[in-house]
């Protein structure tokens, strides 16, 4: 199947390991800026989004591992990393993040990792995790709730904002690049429309493609362009990628 | 590599050291302080003592002294130890307390062990000469090569911002709207990156099928083989114990 080979391109491979130094530089940049958020998932979230479920679970699993070499006791929570991965890059992949539809993505993904890290750290360290957040189930224990909903309401919280920035960041990232640079990842055909009309802004009248298909500029992947649903991508030719 | 635990086959490492963790599960304090000592000695065998109590004492430490206070004074009951204000220990809550703190401290023990005496360029190859796929192996040696480069790159970005007259040490609102112009930039040319990366790859014939030499061999010893049946063994036979004293 075209969709599974395309996951495996050289392209969609090396979103990983840059999904995992994402995740591990921009919650170093958090933790510099002194914000009060982890923000250890965005690179999870654009490589499972750029990339499909594979990628993304592989990004999630191998990120929380490899963050474990600097904070060890982070490895039990690799498994709601991957599962996150996956779910992300299913959803992007049914195109649950064009238009309004990201909304309601997120809140998936804020739910399922609500249920996963109470879970997890119920099974695993009876509720307190040793995160500072465990001070705010202590609280709430003493107020009279029991522990499950104690976590439940402590990690709706954190979770909440944490993944919708998590979500936010890369869709706005995704919301710059050109279609020629989409179109060079597994999701991206299903990506494009996620731009305001992309090819009608900025460029003036788009000249009517011809019927040939749209090859790949990428010498490296010829599959990488899907030649059902690629016709009309060029009408964007202002490049954000290439500045920064 | 001159020590024994270094000339083992890295998958014996990781089979070794997650036997011992998992085993560690179903037993308590006692075993994680021999499974630490162990660990350390393994380590000093190999210098790498500093690391492995510097992430110990900053990484695991904290976390398992918030847990136990926590655990003590609001999970439990039982017969009442202290009670201080708000603060009520039970008999309860300290077996709570001890009872999760050393299962942390034993996951937290075999993660920074493997951490810490894995050769990753090794572990690497011994999955190439089992078969797996040179394309995975590289994603995960990769992501440690790349690491430091973006680290680098994002204090360029956010150096770079600052001299454009983005403040980054104000309150909390104006740091989170610092937040963005920081990353943008650099998930972008990552991102770019990555086609450089991949074509630099493909030029160097890494998507070519067929046989690919290295000069690295990692041995694979019997003695490997056996410790890795063992650390099965082991596992299993604990599991069973524990099961068939469950079952009794």
């Amino acid at each position: 199947m075209a969709t599974a080979k395309r996951e495996f391109s050289m392209m969609s491979l090396l979103l990983i390991p840059i999904g995992i130094a994402l995740n591990f530089v921009l919650g170093s940049v958090a933790k510099a800026l002194n914000l009060p958020i982890f923000l250890d998932s965005v690179g999870t979230v654009l490589a499972a989004i750029l990339g499909g479920p594979i990628v993304g679970g592989i990004t999630g699993l191998l990120g929380v591992l490899s963050i474990s070499a600097f904070a060890p006791a982070a490895v039990v929570w690799s498994l709601q990393a991957g599962v996150i991965g996956i779910v992300v890059g299913l959803l992007a992949r049914f195109g649950w993040f064009r238009g309004s539809r990201v909304i309601l993505s997120t809140l998936i993904i804020v739910g399922l990792s609500v249920l996963l890290s109470a879970i997890i750290s119920i099974a695993v360290f009876g509720g307190f995790d040793g995160y500072g957040i465990s001070v705010i189930r202590a609280a709430l224990i003493e107020a009279g709730f029991n522990m499950p909903t104690a976590v439940v309401i402590t990690s709706a919280v954190a979770e909440l904002i944490d993944k919708s920035l998590s979500v936010a960041i890369p869709m706005l990232v995704i919301g710059g690049m050109s279609d020629r640079f989409l179109n060079k990842f597994p999701n991206g055909p299903h990506l494009r429309t996620l731009r305001p009309q992309a090819g009608t802004v900025g460029t003036g009248p788009v000249a009517p493609q011809p019927a040939t298909p749209v090859v790949s500029d990428s010498p490296l992947d010829q599959s990488a362009v899907d030649e059902t649903d690629t016709y009309g991508s060029y009408g964007s030719y202002d490049e954000p990628t290439s500045k920064s | 590599m001159a020590n024994p635990v270094h000339r083992l086959n890295p998958l014996t490492q990781v089979f070794l050291v997650l036997a011992a963790t998992i085993i560690g599960l179903f037993f308590g304090p006692i075993y994680w302080a021999c499974f630490f000592l162990v660990a350390l000695l393994v380590c000093a065998l190999s210098g790498k003592v500093k690391g492995f109590l510097g992430v110990f004492l900053v990484g695991v430490l904290p976390m398992g002294l918030l847990m136990f206070v926590l655990q003590l004074f609001f999970s439990g009951d039982g017969r009442v130890l202290v009670d201080w204000w708000i603060f009520e220990a039970t008999e309860g809550g300290l077996q709570n307390a001890i009872h999760f703190v050393s299962r942390l401290f034993t996951i937290a023990t075999g993660v920074l062990l493997i951490t810490q005496i894995a050769d990753l360029q090794r572990f690497a190859r011994d999955l190439e000469q089992r078969g797996v796929s040179p394309r995975a192996t590289y994603v995960i040696q990769s992501t440690f090569l790349i690491l430091p480069e973006m680290q680098k790159r994002a204090g360029t970005i956010l150096d770079a911002q600052r001299a454009r007259g983005i403040e980054t040490d104000a309150n909390l609102f104006v740091r989170a709207k610092a937040f963005l112009p920081a990353v943008a930039p650099l998930i972008l040319s990552s991102l770019t990156g990555v086609e450089e990366r991949a074509m630099s790859l493909e030029a160097r014939g890494m998507t070519l099928s067929g046989p690919k030499t290295s000069l690295l061999h990692v041995e694979d010893s019997a003695l490997d083989r056996a410790l890795r049946v063992l650390a099965v063994l082991a596992v299993l036979a604990v599991i069973g114990w524990k099961v068939w004293l469950w079952t009794r």
